[in-house]
């Protein structure tokens, strides 16, 4: 009996120990499982533009700082070491001349925290329309790839209409993109949001951690050749 | 029992209690509304939870039995595997709800049948076919230990599908980590249930494997001699150098194994039937099992490891001017042993159960023993009927016996019958001394 009770001392006292460093949110963003399923608030604030937007009027713009600093994984072969390296070197000097968009996400990394981007000039090119495609993420964890994703996203007056994630070879992606498809279509997350938290953060199916990650990556890539 | 002994044991409860807590924290930090509003995802989501604390109560159990020396001297080797026998069907019915409800939740959510589920799963989760090869043994575990099961089996088959858990919950650990959603993107949880398993796998290690083969290799312990008893029964005499420095007692047991073809392989428990010298320890077996069968055939010489020594089933722990010792047929040895370490100034009363006249086994030994410490033994022969173990029977033979301290070693009934005849005659619990059997096998 005494030793029930310190066993339940131990418990109780961990567990407060626990929930009173880090309170549990139970209805955090960058939440786990089929996150999907629930109404999803993000936790952190869409940034808003810190200064107006010096944008072209084109809606293709994408400088060429940006383009360095962004799109460090074009092709299937990139390397998931590689990626990280050249975003982390380009970024600083990219950051003193042209103020482009990090994007941290589009790393491998799976730091939970969203990363916003600090600066997001040339955001809300309000008015874009048309197709993109992104580029191809592995859904890799741990040098173990389970099939390339591509999503295609269609874009009208800068909103999304419509999108579509591929993968190839399929694997509970497939069904993954039966379920984030229609939610992002639905605009349950806003552009400002998936371009702010990291891909890592953005909700996932649960089973298709992976393959939802490089969804967001895709996507991310996608939006950023639209110019947004 | 000293208080300091006591305090090892409270200790331990509270660190058991702590990994519990951080155990439920780590799922109420991670879980969201979302794994609630569904009835798929609360499947889901209850299913996690099983498993969580499913494994946390397997790796406990695993703990429970590592023989940690500390814990094994303040709570009793016996308890010990009391404890690990109650804990270890929860364990293994959390980890089967988790399981069953996982394929279901996720069939659910998927809308697809069962089976197509599993395969689902199996083909394309990370680390899931070991997983299911993990239950797979943790399953046959539980079920040959189940009684029934387990009555019908050697114990050498239960053993070696007992030995599968090990690997089972290494298997098992991958697929937690790379797809628990409590695990992905949180590094502390991570963290913490990474150091849970090596914790217990360096404890295990260590005091089941390195200590017990460095101590084995420095007392160079070798079979000695084998003495035929009586039908059936052997005894083994074993030689090795600085053997106090074990600081064994009679009564206690160790887990034996004998480096010999056929059972090098495999560790057995056995009572230390004469108190242990400096150059030998002694114990004396019946054959109940293959391995007890094989014994006789050990050559002179062979090397002998060992893991021990275990149990508080000792004459330091006794108090009172009087001891009671009760002996069920074989169950004689430890109490030989034991009864030599008492202090000769007690008054001692050894009573003798055995159906047969041919099984009071070390007769001989025994009566010598009680001429020299002027002790009386009572030779109860016969069936179970004629010789009721209650509290009135003992004390036609022992008048002091609601004073004095109580040894009983033996079968399970006998060890039962005397337990409720102390209670009877209000021997508080401290001064009942219990060692039966079947607890020595795990």
């Amino acid at each position: 009996m005494k030793r029930g009770l310190l066993i339940g001392v131990g418990t109780i006292g961990s567990l407060g120990a626990v929930f009173a460093i880090t309170p549990p949110q139970f209805s955090s963003n960058n939440s786990t499982g089929s996150a999907l399923g629930g109404n999803t608030t993000p936790s952190t604030p869409a940034p808003t533009p810190s200064t107006p937007a010096p944008v072209a009027s084109t809606p293709t713009p994408t400088p060429s700082a940006t383009k360095t600093a962004t799109a460090p994984a074009p092709t299937k072969s990139a390397t998931t070491k590689a990626t990280p390296k050249a975003t982390t070197k380009a970024t600083p000097k990219a950051t003193q001349h042209a103020e482009p968009t990090p994007t941290p996400s589009a790393t491998q990394t799976q730091a939970p925290a969203p990363a916003p981007t600090p600066t997001q000039t040339q955001a809300q090119a309000t008015g874009v329309s048309g197709t993109f495609t992104g580029n191809t993420f592995p859904a890799s964890e741990y040098g173990r790839n389970w099939g390339d994703v591509r999503v295609t996203v269609t874009l009208k007056n800068g909103k999304i209409s419509s999108i579509n994630g591929q993968q190839s070879p399929a694997s509970r992606g497939y069904m993954a993109f039966n379920q984030i498809d229609p939610y992002v279509a639905a605009q349950k997350v806003t552009i400002a949001t998936i371009k702010s938290t990291s891909a890592s953060a953005l909700p996932y199916v649960s089973g298709a951690t992976y393959s939802s990650m490089a969804y967001w990556q895709s996507l991310k890539s996608a939006l950023q050749q639209a110019g947004i | 029992m000293s208080i300091g002994r006591k305090a090892n044991a409270d200790w331990a409860a509270i660190v058991t209690g702590l990994g519990i807590g951080l155990t439920a924290a780590l799922y109420l930090e991670t879980t969201t509304v979302a794994d609630w509003n569904s009835v798929y995802a609360v499947i889901t989501s209850l299913s996690r939870i099983a498993a969580l604390l499913g494994s946390y109560l397997a790796i406990v159990g695993l703990v429970l039995v590592s023989r940690i020396s500390w814990i094994e001297r303040s709570v009793g080797h016996d308890r010990l595997v009391v404890w690990h026998r109650k804990l270890g069907p929860y364990s293994l019915y959390l980890i089967t709800l988790h399981v069953l409800l996982v394929i279901l939740g996720y069939a659910g959510n998927d809308q697809v049948r069962l089976y197509v589920e599993l395969w689902r799963m199996i083909t394309h989760f990370p680390w899931m076919l070991p997983g299911v090869v993990a239950f797979v043994f943790f399953a046959a575990a539980g079920v040959t230990s189940y009684k029934r099961v387990r009555g019908n089996m050697s114990y050498e088959t239960w053993w070696t599908i007992h030995l599968y858990t090990y690997l089972g919950i290494s298997l098992s650990f991958m697929h937690q980590v790379l797809i628990g959603p409590m695990f992905l993107g949180h590094p502390l949880n991570k963290a913490y249930w990474t150091w849970l398993y090596i914790a217990a796998g360096v404890i295990i290690l260590l005091w089941r494997f390195l200590i017990p083969t460095a101590r084995s290799l420095r007392h160079n312990l070798r079979v000695e001699q084998i003495v035929h008893e009586g039908p059936g029964v052997i005894s083994v005499v074993m030689r090795g150098r600085k053997l106090n420095k074990l600081n064994a007692q009679g009564g206690q047991f160790f887990g034996w194994r004998f480096i010999a073809p056929a059972q090098w392989w495999i560790s057995h428990p056995y009572s230390l039937s004469a108190a242990p010298t400096d150059q030998y320890l002694r114990v004396t077996v019946k054959e109940l099992g293959d391995h007890s069968r094989i014994l006789n055939k050990v050559k002179p010489g062979t090397r002998v490891f060992f893991e021990g020594p275990y149990g508080t089933f000792v004459a330091s722990r006794s108090t009172r001017g009087h001891v009671v010792l009760v002996g069920g047929g074989v169950g004689i040895t430890p109490l030989r042993a034991l009864m030599e370490e008492l202090d000769p100034t007690k008054e001692i009363d050894v009573l003798f159960r055995a159906s047969k006249d041919e099984d009071l086994v070390l007769r001989h030994e025994l009566d010598d023993l009680a001429d020299k410490m002027g002790a009386r033994v009572h030779y109860l022969v016969g069936p179970r009927t004629k010789h009721p173990m209650n509290a009135d029977y003992i004390s036609k033979f022992v008048p002091a016996f609601a004073d004095s301290d109580v040894y009983v070693c033996g079968p399970t009934p006998l060890v039962d019958a005397v337990r409720e005849a102390s209670r009877e005659a209000g021997i508080p619990k401290d001064r009942f001394h219990d060692e039966a059997f079947e607890f020595h096998a795990v």
